[in-house]
């Protein structure tokens, strides 16, 4: 099931009203967090409330935009991007993991894990606004 | 109904039935009956609606149909998440934690009893079963008047065709590869699934009742033969047992077959060391399974060495397991 692909790189960032730990094994990863808006932040300093790790295998072709998936139930929000690109987030521990693919695992930047990415937080997002409506 | 965002709660017409799966409950939702008549081939209907379900299986079936129908299945896992995806329109999403599953079918797949036989609810049941108090264990098991023996080996051992060739002799089979364990007081019971008997190419040699099939690509891309055994064997499935004996099998340089006792604790490392470590939220989940298979390590267990034709060894076995009764 590739449980164990290591993730030896972290930052965090800040995301409108929540903070983010986000690991990965591939750079892209973090630079294309930057890239959607999220706001580099002091891991040590603010304690994140969503925990996300997000593995990137080489896919060995240039990124391909796939169109996103969704589906969701009162507990998860599970989202396709592609056959092999995924992500899935638990509404009530805030925690989320995915899948994305890269060309090499090594590149900086991929415009594919932008995509991947902007879908990720376009579809977490508005789960999270809505959390926050019935809180108020 | 289209894929593109597709709302679980937000659907009418899903229909609803509590199963249960080596025990545990299991409550059952889809939006088309058909799935129901094959969940009856698999799972008991549970009878007693008062006990709370362990997890929540939700399978939705659309309108597409399926463009790559033997597609090779793809499985990812991080986390509390897994994802089994079957065709590029047919995927199992589950958040383990929450004991959540939620399927996504399209109409041409939901409509394959074979496949789901096979292929959707083992691996459904496969994935799942760790979080609900299942153990899903790298073992054959034939069960006998003394009650059922756990076969284990590493892979390429033989332990298919040592399954089915002991079976032959006056057993009854629930599994060939893979066992699901309960625990029942201070006991182990095993459970299993009513899937082919999968056999590779070379097994023909041993068993001329296979002359009449043909191997196919299976679920994991190799060439095997899989087959009821009941219709190829005239062998008679069991579901369920009580564990009485684990059976270590090994290769052997030497020709021949050699059976000794050996200490129940050497075959629970052996099946430990085949589980998926999990770890995270799911690490207690993980050191549940440990525990669970511990009773084992008080049960009788058999060291076979072995370098023979699988009816000698079987005969031999057999033999052996007669104190048993």
């Amino acid at each position: 099931m590739h449980r164990r692909t290591a993730l030896p790189l972290r930052e965090c960032f800040s995301w409108g009203s929540h903070n983010v730990n986000l690991t990965t094994n591939s750079p892209a990863v973090l630079s294309a967090a930057a890239y959607v808006g999220f706001a580099s932040d002091n891991c040590a300093e603010v304690p994140s409330d969503l925990q996300w790790e997000i593995v990137a295998e080489p896919s060995g072709h240039a990124p391909v935009r796939e169109p996103c998936k969704i589906v969701q139930s009162a507990q998860s929000i599970y989202l396709s991007i592609g056959p092999y690109q995924w992500f899935a987030f638990d509404r009530e521990a805030k925690t989320g993991a995915g899948f994305v693919t890269t060309y090499d695992l090594n590149w900086e930047t991929d415009r594919g894990i932008v995509h991947y990415l902007r879908s990720v937080i376009a579809a977490i997002g508005d789960s999270l606004r809505n959390q926050l409506d019935e809180v108020r | 109904m289209s894929s593109a965002n597709l709302e679980v709660n937000a659907l009418s017409a899903i229909c609803a039935q509590q199963v249960t799966f080596a025990g545990v409950p299991i409550l059952l939702r889809t939006n088309y009956p058909g799935l129901l008549r094959y969940v009856s081939d698999y799972f008991p209907v549970s009878t007693n609606a008062s006990i709370g379900t362990a997890a929540k299986v939700t399978l939705i079936v659309n309108e597409t149909e399926s463009l790559e129908s033997e597609s090779t299945p793809w499985f990812r896992a991080r986390g509390q998440f897994a994802l089994a995806r079957f065709t590029p329109e047919d995927a199992l999403w589950f958040n383990l934690q929450t004991c959540e599953v939620i399927g996504n079918f399209s109409r041409s797949l939901a409509g394959d009893r074979e496949r789901w036989r096979r292929h959707i609810f083992p691996t459904l049941l496969g994935i799942l079963a760790a979080t609900i108090g299942i153990v899903p264990v790298h073992a054959g098991c034939i069960v006998g008047k003394a009650g059922g023996i756990l076969l284990t080996a590493p892979s390429g051992t033989g332990k298919s065709t040592l399954t089915v060739a002991l079976a032959k002799r006056g057993y009854a089979i629930l599994s060939d590869d893979c066992s699901y364990l309960t625990a029942n007081d201070s006991h182990i019971d095993a459970w299993g699934m009513p899937v082919p008997v999968k056999l590779l190419p070379d097994a023909r040699k041993f068993f001329p009742e296979l002359a009449k099939y043909r191997p196919e690509k299976s679920l994991n891309g190799e060439v095997a033969y899989e087959v009821d055994p009941e219709d190829c064997f005239r062998i008679p499935r069991s579901q369920h047992c009580r564990v009485a004996c684990v059976v270590l099998l090994e290769r052997s340089e030497t020709p021949g077959c050699h059976i000794s006792f050996a200490k129940g604790a050497e075959a629970v490392e052996r099946l430990v060391a085949e589980l998926e470590p999990l770890d995270g939220m799911l690490h207690a989940h993980y050191q549940q399974q440990i525990e669970l298979m511990l009773p084992l390590a008080e049960a009788v267990c058999l060291r076979v060495s072995f370098n023979d034709h699988p009816d000698a060894v079987a005969k031999a076995l057999d033999h052996a397991l007669s104190f048993l009764n």
